[in-house]
C-alpha cells in the first residue's frame, strides 16, 4: 500500500513541479581525525533520564514500604572525560524525586498506628555525583559502548513531604500534606553504580546516610533503589 | 566513604584482571608436511589455477602448532588460529598478554572484539508484493540467464549468516537438498556442523540466491549452484566473534567457494568513520585476503542510510576488492532510504552496484516481504554465479569488474547506486532495446542547462536523470537524481562550478561527460 501512496505522491509532485529531485547529496569529506567531543571522544556531555523504585533489603514491620508502589524519577546532565580506551571519569548533576508508599498493616507504627487509604513520604533533591566508568569494549567507534559506572553522590533535599489520604466519618476523602518535615535530613549521600549499553542503562543507588532523625530513626527509609535510565544525545 | 573507596579500588583491580580478546601475530610458519593438494578441496585448487594464484603459498600454510601450544599454556583460552594472518585469537588478562608479548615468536598484538549487525531492518511475513518477486530477478534481466541455461551450475557459493533454520525442511530449498548441493555446513559460534537453527536471516538470504517459490518462480538466480553454509554470528550476543567471520572465510577458501555472500556490517560499534578506508577494519583486511585467493566476496552495503552520524559505507563493504551492494526501491529503482551511502573514507566508490532492498523471500515459516541491503547482496551473489558460469575462465577480479560494467548506469556512478543494477544481457552479448536518447548541454548566459530526449519512454513512463559533479580524480562533489518531465531537466549557475571538474549526466542508458573549463 505504501508503494501505491508513493507513486500517487510522486505523480502529484510531478504535476506540481517540472522536475522532482529524488536524491540530492552533497558529498562531504570524512573527518580524518578522532573527534575530541563525542561518545568516545576526549569528553562528552549528554542529558540523562530515569525512573526507579526501591528494593527493600530489610523488612521493617513498623514502617513497611511497598517496593512496587514507591516510584521515583530523575533527570540531569552528565559529562565524562576519557582517560584511556577502557576508563573514563565523569560527573553528573541531577534532579531526583522519589515517593515511598507505606503498606497499611496492623504492625505499622510510623508515624502513627492509623491505617490510611494511602500514606507516603517523598523527597525531591538536586545533587551531584562523581563516577569512574569502565568500558568492556575498549576497541569501539564513536559510541558509548558497554560500560560499568561506579561512584558516589550527594543530594540536597529541596522538599520533604508527608502525605496521607483518608476517608472521614462523612465518607469524604481527606488529603493531608505536611511539608518541610523536621524529622528528615536535608542532605543525603551514598554510592552509585550503573551498567549500560550506549543510551540505555540500569542504575542503582545505595544511600549511606540516614534520612530520618529522632523520633523516627527506627523507620529509616530503604537505602537501595534501582532504575532504568536513558541518555539522550 | 571507606566502602566507596574500597569499591573503587576493587573495581580498578578487577579491571586490570579482566580478560580481553587479542589477536597475537606470529613471526613464521612450519611448512613441514604441508601439501595443498590434500589440504584443499579440489574446487579450491581449480579456483587458484583459474585465478592464476600460486597453489603453494605461505599464507595458506596452517599456523605453527608448537606456537599455538605455547600460547595456549600462557593465555586463558584460545579462540581461533588464522593461517591467512598467521595469528592466534585468544583471551588473556593484562598480565598474561604482557607475558605473551615477550615471546620471541610474537611480532604484534591487537585488541579484538566487535559488534556486527545484520544489514536487514525489518520483515513482514504477512504482506506480499507479488510483482516484487518477479521484478527482483527481472530487474537484473535474470530471465535471460535462465533462458540461456545459466542457473549457477558448478558454482560454489558460501553464505555467512546468523543461522539457517528450516533450510533442511522448507519446500523452497527442496531442489537444492534433493541434488545434495549443500556441500558443507559449519556453525563457527557453536563449533558444530548443524546450522539449521538461530536467526532465520540466513534462510531468507539463501532464498534470495537460490530459492524457488511454490509456483517455481525463482526468488534468486543461482537455483542450481552449490552451497557452503556458515553460521558466523549469534544475533543477540553483544561481543560477537569477528574471528568467526575470518574463520569462515578460510573455511570457504579451503572448501572451494567461488563466491562468498555476507550480509553483515560493522560500523560505529567498533569503528570511527575515518576507519572505513578498506585497510583498517579487521574484516575488511580479511575480505581483501579472500579476494587475493580468487574468491568474489559480495557484501551488503549496510542500512545506515538514514543515520546522519554514519553517512559512509561500513566494513567490510569498504574493502576495495569487495563487491558492495546497495539497495534500491522496487518501483522507482532508485536508492531505498535506508541503504548506506558511500564513498569510503578515502573517497573510493561504494557501493559498487545495487539490487532490490525490498524483496519477497522465504522467511522461517512462509514467504514474505523483507527489507535491507542484506537481501540485495544475495540477489547479486546469485547473479554473479550465473555470470561466472557464462565464462568459467574469469578471475574473481575480472568478474568484479564485469559486474560493474554490466550495471544499468555504467559508466555513470554515484554513492547511492554505485554503477546501478547489474544486467545479464551484458554477459550474454544480447543487445537489448533501449531508448534512443540524447543529452545536450547548453550554456545560456551565466547558467548551464541540460536537456534530454525523449522525456518519457515508449510506455509513457517517466525516466530518471542522474547528474553528478566530480573532481579530476573522479571523486564526487555532489550528485542528484531527477524526474525528467520538462526540458531543461537540469539547470545550474556556471559560477557554482570549479575549473577542472566534470559534469556527468546519465539518461536512459546514455552517459555524457562534460569537462568544465
Amino acid at each position: 500500500m505504501k508503494n501505491i501512496f508513493f507513486i500517487i505522491f510522486l505523480a502529484f509532485l510531478m504535476q506540481a513541479h517540472a522536475q522532482y529531485e529524488i536524491i540530492h547529496e552533497d558529498v562531504n569529506p570524512v573527518d580524518t581525525v578522532r573527534p575530541d567531543f563525542g561518545p568516545n571522544g576526549k569528553k562528552f556531555a549528554y542529558s540523562s533520564y530515569g525512573i526507579h523504585t526501591i528494593i527493600p533489603i530489610e523488612t521493617n514491620a513498623q514502617a513497611p514500604v511497598m517496593p512496587g508502589a514507591s516510584l521515583g524519577y530523575k533527570f540531569g546532565f552528565t559529562q565524562k572525560h576519557r582517560i584511556c580506551s577502557f576508563l573514563s571519569f565523569g560527573y553528573n548533576l541531577e534532579f531526583n524525586s522519589i515517593s515511598y508508599r507505606y503498606k497499611q498493616t496492623d504492625d505499622k507504627t510510623f508515624p502513627d498506628t492509623l491505617n490510611h487509604l494511602k500514606q507516603s513520604v517523598s523527597n525531591s533533591a538536586i545533587g551531584a555525583g562523581l563516577f569512574l566508568r569502565i568500558n568492556f569494549d575498549p576497541k569501539r567507534g564513536n559510541y558509548l559502548g558497554y560500560f560499568l559506572d561506579m561512584g558516589g553522590y550527594g543530594d540536597w533535599h529541596l522538599s520533604r513531604t508527608y502525605k496521607t489520604k483518608d476517608e472521614d466519618a462523612l465518607e469524604q476523602i481527606v488529603y493531608n500534606r505536611v511539608t518541610k518535615l523536621n524529622f528528615m535530613e536535608k542532605y543525603q549521600y551514598g554510592v552509585y553504580a550503573s551498567i549500560g549499553l550506549n543510551k540505555i542503562n540500569i542504575y542503582a543507588r545505595y544511600r549511606m546516610s540516614d534520612i530520618f532523625k529522632a523520633p523516627y530513626k527506627s523507620a529509616e527509609l530503604p537505602r537501595l533503589s534501582v532504575g532504568l535510565g536513558l541518555s539522550i544525545f | 566513604m571507606k566502602i566507596f573507596i574500597s569499591g573503587l579500588l576493587l573495581l580498578l583491580t578487577l579491571s586490570s584482571m579482566a580478560q580481553q580478546k587479542y589477536w597475537v601475530y606470529l613471526k613464521d610458519k612450519d611448512t613441514t608436511g604441508y601439501n595443498p593438494y590434500t589440504f584443499f578441496d579440489q574446487k579450491a585448487i581449480e579456483r587458484r589455477v583459474r585465478n592464476d594464484i600460486p597453489i603453494y603459498h605461505i599464507s595458506d600454510v596452517p599456523v605453527n602448532q608448537s606456537y599455538v601450544a605455547v600460547l595456549d599454556s600462557k593465555c586463558d583460552s584460545l579462540s581461533y588460529a588464522s593461517r591467512w594472518f598467521n595469528a592466534v585469537c585468544l583471551y588473556a588478562t593484562d598480565v598474561q598478554i604482557s607475558e605473551i608479548s615477550e615471546l620471541d615468536f610474537v611480532t604484534k598484538i591487537e585488541l579484538s572484539g566487535s559488534i556486527p549487525s545484520f544489514c536487514s531492518i525489518e520483515e513482514d511475513e504477512e504482506i506480499l508484493y507479488p510483482t516484487v518477486l518477479s521484478t527482483q530477478v527481472t530487474s537484473m534481466q535474470g530471465q535471460m540467464f535462465h533462458d540461456a541455461g545459466y542457473r549457477g551450475e558448478g558454482i560454489r557459493i558460501a553464505i555467512f549468516d546468523g543461522g539457517f533454520p528450516k533450510v533442511d525442511e522448507l519446500d523452497c530449498f527442496k531442489h537444492i537438498r534433493d541434488n545434495n548441493r549443500i556441500i558443507k555446513t559449519y556453525d563457527f559460534a557453536k563449533k558444530t556442523e548443524n546450522v539449521y537453527h538461530g536467526s532465520s536471516h540466513g534462510t531468507t538470504v539463501l532464498s534470495c540466491i537460490a530459492g524457488l517459490a511454490n509456483d517455481s518462480t525463482p526468488i534468486g538466480l543461482a537455483t542450481n549452484a552449490e552451497f557452503l553454509l556458515a553460521r558466523t554470528e549469534i544475533g543477540l550476543e553483544p561481543f560477537s566473534e569477528e574471528e568467526n567471520w575470518l574463520a569462515a572465510l578460510e573455511w570457504a577458501d579451503k572448501n572451494g567457494a567461488d563466491i562468498v555472500n555476507s550480509s553483515l556490517g560493522y560500523t560505529v560499534h567498533r569503528y570511527f568513520t575515518y576507519d572505513m578506508d578498506g585497510q583498517t577494519a579487521f574484516v575488511s583486511r580479511a575480505a581483501n585476503t579472500a579476494a587475493s585467493k580468487g574468491i568474489l566476496v559480495v557484501n551488503a552495503a549496510g542500512n545506515e542510510g538514514t543515520d546522519k552520524d554514519w553517512k559512509i559505507i561500513g566494513a567490510p563493504a569498504d574493502a576495495d576488492s569487495i563487491l558492495s551492494i546497495g539497495g534500491v526501491e522496487p518501483y522507482s529503482l532508485t536508492h531505498i532510504n535506508f541503504s548506506s551511502y558511500g564513498p569510503t573514507a578515502d573517497g573510493r566508490l561504494k557501493p559498487n552496484v545495487c539490487a532490490f532492498g525490498q524483496v519477497t523471500a522465504q522467511g522461517k515459516k512462509k514467504m514474505g516481504t523483507h527489507y535491507g541491503t542484506s537481501f540485495a547482496s544475495p540477489l547479486v551473489a546469485g547473479f554473479a554465479a550465473c555470470a561466472l558460469q557464462t565464462d568459467r575462465d574469469m578471475t574473481a577480479m575480472e568478474l568484479f569488474a564485469e559486474i560493474q560494467h554490466s550495471a544499468s548506469l555504467y559508466p555513470y556512478y554515484d554513492y547511492a547506486h554505485g554503477y546501478g543494477i547489474p544486467q545479464a544481457s551484458y554477459f550474454l552479448g544480447i543487445d537489448t532495446d533501449t531508448i534512443h536518447s540524447t543529452i545536450e548541454m547548453t550554456k545560456t548566459g551565466a547558467d548551464i542547462e541540460i536537456e534530454v530526449s525523449p522525456l518519457v519512454d515508449e510506455l509513457g513512463h517517466v525516466v530518471y536523470v542522474y547528474v553528478h559533479l566530480s573532481d579530476a580524480d573522479g571523486k564526487l562533489i555532489w550528485y542528484v537524481v531527477l524526474t525528467a518531465n520538462e526540458n531543461p531537466v537540469f539547470k545550474m549557475s556556471r559560477n557554482a562550478l570549479e575549473n577542472g571538474t566534470f559534469l556527468r549526466v546519465h539518461y536512459a542508458g546514455l552517459t555524457k561527460e562534460f569537462k568544465l573549463k
